[in-house]
């Protein structure tokens, strides 16, 4: 991905539909949320359509940011590092949910950023990754529920 | 009930004075809907569906359906005069009528597009009077599996179909699902998604949804973004031997119309095609067709390129009900509200309506018939008084909008909930129109939720919990194969639009 080669683009709209990109994706993860508490099988389907909706979401905002990149002045390392981080607390969440739909995640993750986009795999990614799965498979043996933004500052991610 | 037989009977319930007055009425108000570029069928729907709570149901489908196919009409009135199309469908149109206007056969083109869509228009209701029996009584076989596998592909096809891009075709089918589950829940009984408000157990209107989306949301893109004033052509419309075409507009234009009139019917036919997408088949074909003499003519004012493409829209538009009232699976967003009209009256569109509701089904095919005759009296002669229509200044028309919607939203149950809904989803119909997103995926499923969830629901549990099976059997296995080709293609044809340099500089696929 060489983001230096296209050329910077009217951006007042774009702002507005990155904000709709990620407006769909917490839309997407609040059902996610609001449905665990149901009993099955009445929070099922809405789980299920939240995670749809995320991950359009989340591709729609990956290629508007890579398109916007240049117009709103952010460079390719800052665009790959917020992607990075707001990938693996997405996964993290996931994980804590639905250990399998994670691990499907992130292994689709990988794969749409190397070979789809061509983004070399930042080690730190990988490590975190691991450092998901070791934790998830940890706090799952002790029975432990994990709030995400513990995990967060676990990893370093936030403060 | 045969479809002879079928088609007797259907005629004597269309026939009935209240029935006739809702068919005179539909197709007159589809034909001005048609010609006011801004208002679409769509829009004109949505706010007659509360108007339709107080007619019996076969009278309210019948004024509908009239107003859907009717508009198709229309729309090539404003293509044709002003090279600005009133209805998407007609965009085609546009090509060579506007071109034949500019040679000062406006109107030979304008009754030539009317007895297209007239022969199409019948040929389709015989169609759909033919195909509907048996497919009824195919459906009758179909289980939830089934029923899933046709729902879900209806919806992933509008989203093929009708999005540029298909991450914002599947984001608009998900929020449809989503509103669709708010309430309380068809198989458990609890309430989700209700933020504790009484007024939303009873889920989301699908009235105040079409209401936001269509009317309020295109009434408030039309002020963001005008189209400017066309004017009105200069002419005297009003006399009758400025319509007449001549022998040799009929001798070229005859057997396109009735080869897309055909196809056209069957592409709508196909949950998802739409007008839209057989009117470009259809003028596409013709081009490719016609004799090299007549092949260049196309685009520089060819009869045919006017008649092609609105024979198909016409004949997709009601190709659309056969899915809707055979299988339960509206073919297109328009079918998805009468869907809507059909499930607020209480019956259950699908197989059983051809055996337990004969007077809707039959009435509302054969009120088609009587539809289609009324529109060619009415757009041949009469098509100086509908231009008139275009002097209404678009503010008036915007208000009126408005004011039917909020009165129609708040007709439906007394309650100013509906009415903040309908601005609600005025806003986000605004957001989605200016950023790309098609409301199409969002209506159809809507209307498709609770099918997809309690058919879901059902399968698994007959399937006892494989999902497996949801796609193993033969029938879905096959819908599933379609839909699967269907995003192969797609995905091929946006690869080679893109080429090398777009797919450097343009990333609007997927």
């Amino acid at each position: 991905m060489d983001l230096d080669r296209r050329a910077p683009r009217p951006d007042a709209g774009r702002l507005v539909s990155l904000g709709l990109y990620a407006g769909w994706i917490l839309l997407g993860l609040a059902v996610v949320l609001a449905s665990q508490p149901l009993r099955p099988p009445a929070g099922n389907f809405p789980t299920a359509l939240g995670l749809v909706m995320a991950a359009a979401a989340a591709i729609g905002l990956v290629r508007e940011l890579r398109r916007a990149s240049p117009a709103l002045d952010l460079d390719r390392e800052r665009v790959v590092r917020a992607g990075i981080f707001f990938a693996a607390l997405w996964a993290l969440w996931l994980a804590v949910l639905w250990l399998g739909l994670a691990v499907g995640g992130i292994l689709w993750s990988v794969v749409m950023l190397r070979f789809v986009y061509g983004w070399t795999i930042p080690r730190s990614f990988v490590a975190a990754l691991i450092l998901v799965v070791v934790l998830v498979v940890l706090f799952s043996a002790l029975g432990l529920e994990i709030p995400p933004g513990q995990v967060a500052k676990l990893l370093g991610l936030a403060r | 009930m045969d479809a002879v037989s079928g088609l007797l009977y259907g005629l004597s319930v269309a026939l009935q004075p209240q029935n006739l007055v809702a068919a005179g009425v539909g197709v007159t108000l589809g034909s001005v809907v048609g010609v006011l570029p801004g208002i679409g069928p769509l829009t004109s729907l949505a706010i007659l569906l509360p108007v339709s709570f107080y007619l019996d149901p076969t009278s309210g489908l019948i004024l509908m359906a009239g107003v859907y196919y009717g508009a198709m009409y229309g729309g090539s009135t404003t293509a044709i005069l002003l090279g600005l199309p009133g209805e998407s469908s007609s965009v085609m149109t546009v090509l060579d009528g506007y071109k034949l206007r500019l040679m000062g056969r406006a109107g030979p083109a304008m009754t030539m597009a009317a007895l297209a869509s007239f022969v199409a228009g019948i040929l389709a209701t015989f169609g759909l009077a033919f195909l509907g029996v048996p497919l009824a009584s195919y459906a009758l076989a179909f289980g939830p599996i089934e029923v899933l596998a046709l729902a879900l592909v209806g919806v992933s096809l509008v989203v093929v179909l009708s999005a540029n891009s298909l991450v914002k075709g599947t984001i608009s089918a998900c929020l449809g699902f989503l509103l669709a589950t708010v309430g309380t829940d068809i198989i458990s009984g609890v309430p989700r998604f209700t933020f504790g408000l009484p007024d939303a157990l009873g889920g989301i209107n699908l009235v105040d949804v079409v209401l936001g989306l269509f009317a309020v949301g295109e009434v408030l893109h039309a002020l963001v973004k005008p189209e400017g004033d066309q004017g009105l052509p200069k002419g005297n419309w009003l006399d009758f031997r400025a319509l007449i075409p001549s022998l040799d507009d009929l001798r070229v234009s005859w057997l396109p119309t009735l080869r897309q009139s055909v196809l056209g019917f069957l592409l709508g036919v196909m949950p998802g095609t739409g007008a839209v997408a057989a009117s470009f088949i259809a003028y596409g074909t013709e081009q490719r067709l016609a004799k090299p003499d007549r092949a260049k003519l196309f685009g520089e004012g060819a009869m045919e390129g006017v008649c092609a493409p609105e024979a198909a829209n016409n004949a997709a538009a009601q190709g659309a009900f056969v899915p809707m009232l055979t299988l339960g699976i509206p073919g297109s967003p328009a079918a998805a509200v009468l869907m809507g009209a059909l499930i607020i009256h209480g019956l259950e569109p699908g197989p059983q309506l051809f055996q337990t509701n004969p007077d809707v089904v039959w009435g509302l095919i054969a009120s088609m018939l009587i539809g289609n005759l009324m529109l060619i009296v009415l757009n041949v002669p009469l098509v100086g008084l509908f231009i008139q229509m275009l002097r209404i200044p678009f503010p008036a028309l915007s208000v009126l909008t408005i004011l039917l919607s909020v009165v129609g939203a708040f007709a439906v149950q007394n309650s100013l909930f509906d009415v903040l809904l309908v601005f609600l989803f005025g806003g986000v119909g605004l957001l989605m129109r200016l950023h790309g997103y098609p409301l199409a995926p969002l209506v159809l499923a809507m209307v498709l939720g609770p099918i997809v969830e309690r058919s879901l629901y059902q399968g698994l549990l007959i399937a006892h919990g494989d999902p497996i099976q949801l796609v193993a059997s033969p029938i879905p296995a096959v819908i599933y194969g379609i839909l699967g080709l269907m995003l192969v293609l797609k995905l091929v044809q946006t690869v080679l639009r893109r080429g090398p340099r777009l797919a450097v500089e343009e990333d609007e696929g997927m």
